[in-house]
């Protein structure tokens, strides 16, 4: 299992617990996040070419390029307003369907934990349902569809039931990561029914979905930024 | 005028999307093109706040319409929309057509004013449309395709465009339109791949369920079919009679709101705006009981269920004329479709059947085939024709009620009440008194269904759907209804607070009313007689709200159309009556029949001619038919006592013709002299001028008659000798041609050198940039379709009398309509 992550950013009665995420802890991740999709901006791109329009990782990029820009700008609001700012930032600047898609996510998942300095487990599973249920709202697609959905479902499933069986945050992040990185390769024999990809039906079988690929490379950046 | 926001993954692509449909375009028409990254390398894509950057820049209240390529460009969009306020997003809609066509025939929509809903709804048609003349050009090219002509009958393929596709009210002009022919008519929903049923059923083909969109194939056999599916075609074509206004009157979708809970009250629906504030009467009807006994004598049964059946008929056409009084004719159309019902072949047969064949009673019988029928009305996806299972209820009681001997428990009202019933049918609303109705709220019901339409059009407030508590209410309980939110309130203690927003309410409308009531006034003070034309009395009232000081043209062709026999002199002074009462001091000029060989009527028996609008038709007709001619004059000689009526009488060509019409009139008013009928002796006579052969002789015509109107549309088809519905020769009719101008200018001289006064009636008179020539040309009245007033207004105030005849003067020796058109707008900036 995963290791223990030494978050003492809180304490209470005087102890230091390792079941908050703080401020300064989602802005890292923000400022990661950018650098690991900035490294991987091939790997994205290529997977792309294979089933879609091979600008994937260029989008995302651009994208997260405009996020890390305005982080310094945001230093001073909560939470929720910086996850919302972050899904501005990517509505206005990806140019490609994971704009709306990522930018919803965000938008949806910030406004959850309006005015909170700092995010609790119980906060942490709301984001991401909020966060799923946005991206669904927006992209109506279901698990199969060859899409983001099908990495961000059972991740979300995974911290819930994790959180629920008494894992702290690190622990229950860590399922986290691993389902979507199940879910990520799960989409390797699946047919594309959403999104450019769709469009070559059968040929799309066979290649790991780009936008799976990206969301399992976020929430892997979240774990690592608090382990 | 309507937004239009183009989509596209490349900024260029959108961009050349804009210049095309702007090809298209005469006036300006906000239209914004959005595409693209800043990103040179990678260019394509779409970004949601540039999106909402562009609806914005072409936001109006007229609303907007979306259209986009693929992929992101539909999430972003769908993402920009988030970004707006609530208000603008309820007018900003995503437009599923193609891109390049839907955005093409939206902008055209759009210039021709039309509403949001209908640039919509033709964009949506492109794709169908497409499609319709792929497939129709394939036969053609190739020469093997004797398939073609395998029937005697004929078979045509038509789009459905009108919005709420083939629901009630259109499905019962369809039936009326088909009956109306001896051949055999079928008609399928194609989209659907249905099987196909019989014109004669107005019940089958609403299960046709055939929407907005939809394609329907028609097939007709025997003598008449090809003459029928022409007819058929043109209904279909003109939107089954379902006009622009009357749909957006169905629509009204900011009405329908969802429930939500209220302190102290009751949630609903909300059906028709404004407080009504009284005391709750409870409305029941009760079930017939049904004998359960055989039918010893299956003759006697069916005679008996044709014989209740015959005296509902007759109930309903009393209902439908209380209504057309007083909703209007459109919603009163409602209680057409309830008539078709009845005389529905399939439904008819099939009680038969059960009487003769089962043996069942008269009421048994009724009740299962009703049963039947609902079911297979709520079989059908559509929820607007779902609803229509209420209208069949309301038959089906109807009927047994006079089966059974229950006669309705006579619902009196002493004093003005809020009515509360588990659910209204039309007859209930028809059957209550109206004037002492403040509100309508019932248990069940929509938005949609018939009671409500007829309750939005009598501005009674309603609310629908609250829930069975409200049936539990004691009789008298102070009530509060707001029909605009949706709720009700039991025994508010702060009433007061109600009657102020209630009297605000009514305050509100009437200032509004006052402002648009305004006379034209031009900038050197000069009052312009501003004048509507109506078609029927729900347009006389849409006049009045708008500011007309009059009706200058009352089009009586709708008493006459889609009936049987011609409306007798009684119905018609009774709307004649009405209204003018209506209009109070303002002037009413009723226009007698103008009907041809274009509109077939059963009751005229008319030929079929080559060109009718060049045929016998209007005052030639008439003439010769003195039986239908002198019922209409009577009707409207007694219409004219104590009220502001003149007469006008259509397509006069010959000197003969009027005197002959005077003659008729003379001996129409001795015989109503005789009989001791009032009537107005000193009745204004006057004659259109539509013919050029009146202007030619517009002098003498002038000594025999009070006043002229010129008809533009026809003066000028006739004048330019071009078929204004024939696009290939349409812009040849334009009125501001200086030809049909001077025409124009010829007949008010003519008739101001005789001392009578000329109008103008016809689209010309709504014309914003007409305005200036015809002031300018002196004419003393301008009638223009209601719903334009307001800006004819507007532009009558910014201009002075003085520029408008040098402006006539002017461009009477222009070259072209275009120039004539750019003339006054160059004017009109300086």
């Amino acid at each position: 299992m995963g290791r223990t992550g030494q978050n003492t950013s809180s304490t209470l009665g005087g102890y230091s617990v390792t079941t908050v995420l703080t401020k300064g802890q989602v802005l890292q991740w923000l400022r990661m996040t950018g650098e690991v999709i900035e490294e991987n901006k091939e790997l994205l791109t290529q997977l792309d070419a294979a089933i879609g329009d091979a600008d994937h990782g260029i989008n995302m990029d651009r994208g997260f390029r405009k996020v890390r820009s305005q982080l310094l700008a945001v230093v001073d609001q909560d939470i929720g307003n910086i996850l919302k700012d972050t899904g501005m930032a990517l509505i206005s600047s990806v140019g490609g369907a994971s704009g709306p898609l990522y930018g919803t996510l965000f938008m949806r998942a910030g406004a959850s934990v309006l005015g909170k300095q700092e995010l609790t487990t119980v906060d942490l599973a709301n984001v991401f349902q909020a966060g799923l249920s946005g991206l669904v709202e927006r992209g109506k697609a279901k698990v199969g569809d060859k899409t983001i959905v099908d990495a961000l479902t059972p991740a979300v499933a995974a911290f819930s039931q994790a959180t629920q069986d008494g894992a702290n945050m690190n622990e229950a992040l860590w399922q986290a990561v691993f389902a979507a990185e199940q879910g990520m390769k799960d989409t390797i024999p699946l047919l594309a029914k959403k999104g450019r990809a769709s469009y070559l039906g059968e040929r799309s079988i066979g290649h790991q979905d780009p936008g799976a690929t990206s969301l399992y490379l976020v929430l892997k950046t979240l774990y690592e930024t608090i382990s | 005028m309507v937004g239009i926001v183009i989509v596209a993954h490349s900024a260029a692509l959108a961009e050349a999307i804009q210049k095309l449909a702007r090809q298209m375009l005469r006036q300006q028409v906000p239209i914004a093109a959005v595409g693209g990254t800043d990103n040179p390398e990678n260019p394509f894509g779409t970004d949601a706040t540039q999106i909402h950057r562009a609806i914005e820049s072409v936001y109006s209240n007229d609303g907007v319409i979306v259209l986009m390529d693929m992929g992101s460009a539909l999430l972003s969009a769908e993402t920009s929309l988030e970004f707006l306020t609530e208000a603008q997003r309820s007018r900003v809609r995503l437009c599923e057509a193609p891109l390049v066509e839907g955005t093409i025939i939206a902008a055209v929509r759009s210039e021709a004013g039309g509403s949001l809903e209908q640039v919509i709804g033709e964009a949506r048609g492109a794709l169908a449309a497409k499609a319709a003349q792929l497939q129709a050009e394939v036969p053609e090219i190739s020469f093997e395709a004797p398939q073609k002509i395998i029937s005697p009958a004929g078979e045509i393929q038509l789009t459905v465009r009108n919005p709420l596709g083939i629901h009630a009210r259109p499905a019962a002009r369809f039936v009326t339109t088909a009956a109306q022919f001896q051949s055999e008519i079928t008609v399928r929903n194609v989209t659907r791949n249905t099987g196909a049923v019989s014109t004669k059923s107005i019940n089958l083909i609403a299960t046709l369920g055939v929407r907005q969109g939809h394609e329907i194939a028609i097939s007709a056999a025997g003598a008449d079919a090809s003459e029928a599916l022409k007819a058929l075609k043109e209904l279909v074509e003109n939107n089954l009679g379902d006009t622009d206004s009357n749909i957006e009157k169905l629509l009204e979708k900011k009405l329908i709101k969802p429930p939500l809970p209220v302190k102290d009250g009751l949630a609903g629906i909300a059906v028709a705006p404004g407080i009504a504030i009284g005391p709750a009467v409870l409305y029941q009807t009760d079930a017939a009981e049904i004998p359960a006994m055989k039918a010893e004598n299956p003759e006697a049964e069916w005679r008996r269920l044709q014989a209740a059946i015959h005296s509902v008929q007759q109930e309903i056409q009393k209902m439908r004329m209380k209504m057309s009084l007083q909703a209007g004719d459109y919603e009163a159309a409602i209680f057409d479709a309830h008539l078709l019902f009845l005389e529905d072949p399939a439904l008819l047969e099939a009680a038969r059947q059960r009487i003769f064949e089962k043996g069942e009673g008269a009421e048994a019988s009724w009740r299962k085939v009703l049963d039947e029928m609902k079911e297979s009305y709520n079989a059908v996806e559509d929820p607007y024709l779902r609803s229509r299972g209420v209208d069949l209820t309301d038959l089906e009681s109807q009927v047994l009620r006079l089966l059974t001997g229950n006669t309705l428990t006579s619902f009196k009202l002493t004093k003005p009440a809020i009515i509360v019933a588990a659910d209204l049918s039309p007859s209930d609303i028809a059957r209550l008194e109206l004037d002492k109705v403040s509100g309508i709220c019932t248990a069940f019901g929509g938005a949609n269904s018939h009671s409500s339409i007829l309750a939005r059009a009598l501005g009674i407030p309603a609310v629908a759907g609250v829930g069975l508590e409200v049936l539990r209410l004691a009789e008298g309980t102070q009530l509060v209804l707001d029909g605009s939110e949706g709720r009700i309130w039991m025994n508010p203690h702060d009433i007061e607070a109600f009657q102020k927003k209630q009297e605000a309410q009514t305050l509100s409308r009437k200032v509004a009313q006052k402002a648009s009531r305004k006379p034209a006034v031009t900038l050197d003070g000069c009052h312009v007689k501003v004048v509507a034309n109506a078609g029927s009395i729900a347009e006389v009232k849409v006049a009045l709200a708008q500011g007309a000081e009059g009706i200058g043209l009352l089009r009586t062709e709708f008493l006459f159309l889609g009936r049987e026999t011609a409306p007798s002199e009684e119905e018609q002074f009774t709307v004649y009556k009405n209204i003018a009462e209506l209009l109070g001091k303002c002037s009413l000029v009723i226009r007698t029949l103008d009907v041809g060989g274009d509109k077939r009527l059963a009751y005229l028996d008319l030929p079929l001619e080559a060109n009718p609008f060049l045929g016998y038709r209007g005052i030639r007709l008439c003439l010769d038919r003195l039986d239908i001619f002198k019922a209409q004059l009577r009707a409207i000689l007694r219409a004219s006592f104590g009220h502001q009526v003149k007469i006008i009488f259509p397509m006069v060509s010959s000197i003969g013709e009027v005197r002959r019409i005077k003659e008729v009139l003379w001996e129409t008013q001795d015989e109503l002299k005789q009989a001791g009928v009032p009537y107005d002796g000193s009745m204004e006579i006057g004659i259109m001028i539509e013919v050029p052969a009146a202007v030619a002789i517009a002098d003498c015509l002038a000594k025999e008659v009070d006043f002229f109107s010129i008809g533009t549309n026809d003066l000028s088809q006739y004048a330019m000798a071009a078929d204004r519905t024939n696009p290939r020769v349409a812009p040849f009719s334009d009125a501001l041609n200086p030809a049909v101008l001077r025409l124009i200018c010829q007949t008010v001289k003519a008739g101001h050198d005789a001392g009578i006064w000329v109008g103008i009636c016809g689209e010309m008179a709504g014309d914003e940039l007409a305005i200036s020539v015809l002031l300018g040309s002196g004419i003393d009245e301008l009638s223009m379709s209601a719903l334009v007033i307001p800006a004819v207004k507007q532009v009558i105030a910014r201009l002075k009398m003085s520029d408008a005849a040098d402006i006539t003067d002017a461009v009477l020796n222009l070259d072209s309509a275009e120039d004539v058109r750019r003339y006054v707008t160059e004017r009109f900036l300086r």
